[in-house]
């Protein structure tokens, strides 16, 4: 049979793990996963500095395993920004978590390789990774377990941004088996 | 909950035998010596059969996209890897699973991102590397 495979996004100290395969998360100033919570926005800066979500920090799972094994795994977004003016994204692959931080209600820390030590190199603009030129994430699987590094990504929000909830984009992950 | 898969395979030998995929046969524990064919069905219907000639080596993955949201894609990669004059040549169908009969099949010879963004090369296996060298 083919494997069950799921997306998780991974929050707290644990850290702790949602699946988030068949639902949307929020990348907002908290280090919670939350389909619609709006208390803690990411705030618009008044100068020109930028100010961040919380890291969002995603990886796949088995629920159910491959008759041998899952390789080749890849992410990618759809390589246009629909967040709108002044909200960008960068993100990168990382071989262990950390988890998010910053001030609640305010801004995250920004995701950097100096802040976030395991990623795979510095966060680029996630919407450069697309389905034909996606950004290829080590690791595979031959059994029921959370497997391949984790996908990181940081939305960041300049002062020419308007108030209120972005549009949604839609990452992908992608992957072969046998 | 496990869904049942669609498309399915089974292994064609020299002397007639047939092995289909079950569990304890997989892609990565087939005899692979005296393979003639590799019939892929999609429901118990033929949809695909590769045949193969004694230097090609079977190339077969289950390539899978999932999106939050629930979003998915699936296409099968099917074919061969020979080594012709020294040069490494691939044949692959990619039969696209969308869930209606027939599926749809793209054939393709080297792998090119350009032509589709599913049309890349899988991670190879040791077994999946040709040695002979065939000149044609």
């Amino acid at each position: 049979m083919a494997a069950v495979v799921i997306i998780n996004r991974l929050t707290g100290a644990g850290p702790s793990t949602t699946d988030i395969t068949s639902i949307n998360t929020r990348a907002n100033t908290t280090d919670i996963h939350d389909t619609d919570e709006t208390a803690n926005p990411i705030q618009i800066p008044t100068d020109a500095t930028s100010k961040f979500s919380y890291w969002v920090v995603t990886r796949l799972e088995t629920t159910s395993a491959p008759d041998t094994l899952i390789d080749n795994i890849e992410w990618f977004s759809d390589a246009s920004n629909g967040f709108g003016t002044g909200v960008t994204c960068v993100g990168e692959s990382a071989s262990a978590y950390t988890q998010a931080t910053g001030t609640a209600g305010d801004t995250g820390l920004e995701l950097t390789a100096g802040n976030y030590a395991s990623l795979t190199s510095a966060p680029s603009d996630v919407f450069a990774f697309t389905s034909a030129a996606p950004n290829a994430i080590p690791g595979n699987t031959t059994d029921t377990e959370e497997f391949g590094d984790r996908m990181v990504y940081q939305v960041q929000v300049d002062s020419t941004a308007g108030p209120g909830v972005t549009p949604a984009e839609t990452w992908t992950w992608r992957f072969d088996e046998t | 909950m496990v869904e049942q898969e669609k498309i399915n395979w089974t292994a064609v030998y020299k002397d007639g035998k047939k092995v289909k995929r079950v569990k304890g046969i997989t892609y990565d524990t087939l005899n692979r010596t005296n393979l003639k064919a590799f019939e892929v069905t999609w429901m118990n219907i033929p949809v695909v059969t590769v045949h193969l000639q004694d230097n090609q080596q079977l190339i077969w993955r289950r390539r899978n996209e999932v999106t939050p949201g629930g979003l998915s894609r699936i296409v099968y990669l099917c074919g061969w890897r020979e080594l012709i004059n020294g040069k490494d040549v691939q044949t692959i169908t990619y039969i696209f699973d969308r869930d209606k009969f027939p599926p749809e099949v793209h054939v393709s010879g080297k792998f090119d991102r350009e032509a589709n963004a599913l049309f890349y090369p899988p991670e190879w296996r040791e077994f999946e590397v040709p040695t002979k060298d065939v000149e044609r």
